[in-house]
């Protein structure tokens, strides 16, 4: 795993906490994006989608090495 | 005319025939004669293979019932499942690629072997292999109650719910025995096809039927906004709750043993890769969206169910015909069955190896072994009825509520011994001892000093005891050049 960069641990330690913190806008539905969907759903799928990524990223550069 | 029922039977028996045709295969194909055949598939299994056997093992009936209960009952904070599990990948990465090398350097075959060799304890790889069994073998036999009483809901009763038991139990049973890891594979991949795809194509149906996705959240906004943000409408997700959540659940998700062996059955590192992706991935399909939909709706249009549980199969029946609903949950039934097998098979595993070779220090031939596992697996099916036959009270309380938690305990003694060379058998005994202990007497009393939960008094102090422990006694016998060298050199090729 030596060849993940400091920057591979930053990103994925940023990312953890934006889960991992309870964020106060979170607890309300509001406002109702495109009229229906939650802003805390939207976050929620935003993130996972990014965790994805970013796994699929590291996953990548694994492999390579 | 056919009455609709007993279409739904065909189509489950058909699928149960399926199951057998599998398993009769391996066994006339593969004849496996020795442990590593058995339990293993001969450590040859392909990414595509091993991925999905991982994917299928990983999501049970729980995938379908629990998930969708949750999301009815609990709104869309559960969503902290997924987005915690989503870093199981990096456990993947680090922890599965090393627990990789390592069994193919020196044979593991359960997660007891990786203690008994890296701390030279024999006590150890006892007290892991009980602690791992005792979680897993309740779990996997309260799994045949959720999947027994789906088949009696799909046949609308006219299956009873004890012979739905011994049906499923039966078929289980057999192609599991009788083909070992290889019939659990050739099931696992047709199962995660089967269950990944029939969720989410049931859910698109059933939710466009009743008048699409944005319509249920306009409706939801309305009737139940609790549903859309945190804590929920029953206050579960609070702050404090959340982070717990993260903290311990994702290090027993990934210490389940019948996902743990299935990293010693890589053929090469991209199937550990494979599994790092497909695990989050497989969260996306089942719990980020399917799930999530399915429970929304049924809370909506369906508030008060008696047990959540049903909410999926209140959905269904309320907008397709019984036959669709039958194959609908034949992908239950296949991520039910897909993670019995594996942990039917991993805790005879556990049982022969770490128990009686090891523990017991039988000498006795592969081949002998082989049937032994076999006779053994036939008596933790038996036994596994008789539980899901009247589930005792206590142990659905304790044990099964503990199972992942209770799991996660050994994570401090893997990872401390993977990477740090001053960890010692007694700290990795004492910390151990002490997180079980915590966390089951806390349990059974039902304290959480200072208001922390159970589990996170039992982690942190694991953790913590054996770090003091391992720095208050000397490393002696220790595979710390065998383990904590060999690994370093090895991932700095």
């Amino acid at each position: 795993m030596s060849k993940f960069t400091k920057l591979d641990v930053v990103i994925v330690i940023i990312l953890i906490a934006l889960g991992l913190i309870p964020w106060p806008f979170t607890k309300s539905p509001y406002p109702l994006i495109g009229g229906w969907l939650p802003l805390p759903l939207l976050y929620y799928w935003v993130l996972e989608a990014m965790y994805f990524t970013y796994i699929c990223i590291l996953v990548y550069k694994w492999l390579k090495r | 005319m056919i009455p609709e029922w007993q279409i739904a039977l065909g189509i489950l028996l058909a699928y149960f025939a399926f199951c057998l045709g599998k398993g009769f295969f391996c066994y006339f194909r593969y004849r496996p004669v020795t442990l590593d055949e058995y339990f293993l598939a001969g450590r040859g299994l392909s990414w595509l293979f091993l991925v999905l056997t991982y994917v299928a093992t990983l999501q049970s009936a729980f995938a379908f019932l629990g998930a969708t209960g949750m999301y009815y009952t609990h709104g869309i904070g559960f969503m902290v499942l997924p987005l915690s599990q989503a870093w199981c990948a990096l456990m993947t990465l680090f922890l599965g690629y090393r627990l990789w090398l390592l069994s193919r350097k020196y044979r593991y075959l359960t997660p007891g072997d990786f203690f008994d060799h890296r701390y030279r304890s024999r006590v150890l790889r006892l007290i892991v292999a009980l602690t791992l069994f005792i979680f897993n073998m309740f779990y996997f036999a309260v799994q045949f109650v959720g999947i027994s009483w789906a088949f009696v809901g799909v046949t609308g009763g006219h299956i009873t719910y004890q012979q739905a038991l011994l049906l499923t139990v039966l078929i289980t049973g057999i192609y599991t025995i009788i083909g070992g890891m290889r019939a659990v594979v050739l099931t696992d991949v047709f199962q995660a096809l089967v269950l990944l795809t029939t969720l989410p194509g049931a859910v698109i149906y059933a939710v466009s039927a009743l008048g699409g996705i944005p319509h249920i959240f306009k409706l939801a906004a309305e009737k139940a906004p609790a549903l859309l943000c945190r804590p929920g409408p029953k206050g579960a997700y609070t702050d404090v709750g959340w982070i717990y959540m993260w903290l311990v659940l994702p290090f027993g998700i990934w210490c389940t043993p019948a996902l743990w062996v299935r990293f010693y059955t890589a053929k090469d590192k991209r199937g550990i890769a494979a599994c790092a992706i497909g695990m989050p991935l497989s969260q996306i399909i089942i719990f980020c969206t399917s799930a999530l939909f399915a429970g929304i709706a049924a809370a909506v249009l369906y508030p008060g169910l008696k047990r959540p549980d049903y909410a999926l199969m209140q959905l269904l029946t309320a907008t397709m015909p019984l036959w669709l609903i039958a194959v609908i949950m034949s992908g239950c039934l296949a991520a039910g069955m897909s993670t019995i097998d594996s942990m039917l098979l991993v805790s005879s595993q556990m049982v022969v190896k770490d128990i009686v070779i090891e523990g017991l220090r039988t000498r006795i031939s592969e081949k002998a072994a082989v049937r032994l596992s076999m006779l053994i697996s036939a008596a933790l099916i038996a036994m596994a009825y008789l539980i899901a036959l009247s589930p005792p009270k206590l142990i659905v309380e304790v044990v099964i509520k503990l199972t992942f938690v209770g799991t996660a305990q050994v994570a401090p003694a893997l990872i401390l011994g993977l990477y740090w060379r001053r960890v010692t058998k007694w700290g990795a005994i004492t910390g151990l001892l002490t997180g079980l202990i915590v966390l089951v007497s806390f349990r059974i009393m039902k304290v959480a000093p200072l208001g922390i939960p159970d589990f996170i008094w039992a982690f942190a102090l694991n953790w913590l005891v054996t770090i003091l422990v391992s720095y208050a006694t000397k490393v002696t016998n220790e595979n710390v050049e065998e383990v904590v060298e060999y690994l370093r050199r090895a991932t700095d090729a």
